[in-house]
């Protein structure tokens, strides 16, 4: 199947051109003169790319990016720019996850090779998902392989925009795939290999987070982003502290230790600000992610009426995670045992621990 | 849907008309104030269910305001919408409660933020006494033995 690319040029001459050429080398190639033919040929069809040029008019480029954003998340999107505009362009843009930034005007071979660099930050996660005509265990046995690999990466190279970029779109799987299949309830009641390291943790946070959104009907794409790259991301901190320190072992830790691990959650924040603009939800998720209900969490003792919705969503699937690794349990059994032990559901607003065993339901018994 | 009523915080006019138009069909009412002041003057005599607000503003900021509606025992939902260089503003804020955070200048997945405050802001207002932890786990075993009874079928 060919590449598809869509050329937003104000230049109808210049993309006519660099269509042709583009064409003989098999690429699939429409034009748009303007921002709004650019979102109508976005809406009418499916394109890999967008070239779209920062000064295009009748929808800036501002609104067809924002456009873009909201309807085909999945586009890569590669903003033209001459030169002298180069650098105030990536600094407004900044807020935009764009792929790639190209010097206007571009040849042929500057726009592909383009491309081949996006492709070889792209492909190394997802395309180890499996297809949506897998059974449901391969499925999540291939998420949870693709997300290991990506929090090694992260882990060891640290967290970069691309790598953030990543994360958005891995997340983004990762709900298509809760959101495609109804069964999930059956095979959360059989699984029993849960797995107990520390890459695997994040990717049963941010299912179990989904899932939980899934039965709250909190399903808008702004709220399924936050949530996913949250739940992925939550334990980002660690990666400032040592080695060692990173196994959640709170049992063999001293005073010392436990001070250390608590302030992850600030050190998450500092991860975080360090990438150009993050939204701001998908910080208070990762500072938040170890506060309780009761007002006896970390790092502020927030109590149940001021902890962020969201984050509460991740506090519950991050603490049901580390429930059932640490008493080697599977899923269903520790759902059994953790609902019946006031101490632990004191601890979690009972309208989000109630979704987390509704997660175990078939759909149709929510209503 | 129309669900209850919202209140729009922010000195600048015309980010509180493009809001106002974006959202009338989500709220039933929607009423405005320029800073906090302001916004506390309306909530002495309209019931709001939302409050989306600035974090900079004159007079009083979106820090002051969640302060005083909090310490006054008001839990309205409150959204915050931010820009750049506000991070120790919205650490403060995090303390006293914020349902929600918008970045500026796009306010990606406005209508929905707005949807949950006004949906959660109108079932606060309608709770009853908060039930025992008895009641909540007979609740979740209830909800298990259905999954239970599933499994057996």
């Amino acid at each position: 199947m060919s590449t598809s690319i869509l050329l937003a040029e104000p230049d109808k001459k210049f993309s006519v051109e660099l269509k042709n050429e583009l064409m003989k080398s098999s690429f699939d190639v429409d034009v748009a003169v303007n921002g709004k033919e650019c979102q109508l040929k976005v809406f009418q069809k499916k394109f890999t790319y967008v070239v779209i040029n920062f000064e295009i008019q009748q929808h800036s480029v501002f609104e067809v990016l924002n456009y873009l954003k909201s309807n085909s998340s999945a586009i890569k999107i590669i903003v033209s720019v001459t030169s002298s505009r180069r650098d105030e362009v990536a600094e407004t843009l900044k807020k935009f996850v764009i792929s790639s930034v190209i010097t206007y005007p571009y040849t042929k071979s500057e726009l592909i090779a383009c491309i081949e660099v996006i492709k070889s930050i792209n492909s190394p996660f997802l395309s180890g998902l499996a297809s949506a005509d897998a059974t449901i265990e391969e499925q999540i046995k291939a998420a949870k392989e693709v997300t290991n690999k990506y929090i090694e990466t992260v882990y060891s190279q640290g967290l970069s925009p691309a790598l953030f970029d990543n994360g958005n779109k891995l997340g983004d799987a990762i709900h298509q795939m809760v959101m495609r299949n109804k069964d999930f309830h059956l095979v959360l009641q059989k699984i029993n290999d849960y797995g107990s390291d520390l890459t695997t943790h994040p990717f049963w946070v941010a299912f179990f987070s989904m899932l939980m959104c899934k039965t709250l009907n909190w399903d808008s794409p702004r709220t399924i982003q936050v949530i996913a790259i949250g739940g992925l991301l939550h334990d980002i901190g660690l990666t400032r502290l040592p080695k060692e320190m990173r196994e959640y072992r709170p049992e063999s830790w001293n005073s010392e230790q436990r001070a250390m691990y608590e302030i992850h959650p600030k050190l998450g924040i500092d991860v975080l600000q360090e990438m150009e603009k993050v939204p701001e939800p998908i910080i208070q998720i990762v500072y938040q992610h170890h506060e309780t209900s009761d007002g006896l969490g970390y790092p502020n003792l927030l109590s149940d009426t001021k902890i962020f919705p969201l984050a509460k969503v991740v506090i519950l699937a991050n603490h049901f995670s580390r429930f059932i690794m640490t008493k080697n349990l599977t899923p269903f059994e520790g759902l059994k045992e953790f609902i019946v032990d006031r101490g632990e559901i004191q601890k979690f607003d009972p309208v989000i621990i109630k979704s987390l065993i509704k997660c175990f339901m078939k759909a149709d018994k929510e209503k | 849907m129309t669900n209850g009523n919202l209140l729009i915080v922010d000195d600048e006019p015309l980010i509180v008309k493009n809001l106002k138009f974006t959202l009338e069909d989500y709220a039933s009412e929607i009423f405005t104030a320029a800073n906090g002041l302001e916004a506390i003057e309306v909530l002495k005599k309209e019931t709001v269910h939302c409050i989306i607000c600035d974090i900079n503003m004159p007079k009083m900021n979106g820090v002051d305001l969640i302060k005083a509606l909090r310490a006054a025992g008001n839990q309205v939902p409150m959204i915050f919408y931010t820009g750049h260089g506000n991070r120790e503003l919205m650490m403060e804020v995090i303390k006293y409660g914020a349902f929600d955070f918008l970045d500026k200048p796009n306010m990606e997945g406005l209508e929905d933020v707005i949807s949950r405050g006004l949906k959660a802001g109108f079932n606060r207002n309608d709770l009853e006494t908060p039930a025992t932890e008895d009641a909540y786990i007979s609740e979740f075993q209830l909800l298990l033995s259905e999954i239970d009874a599933e499994k057996k079928l």
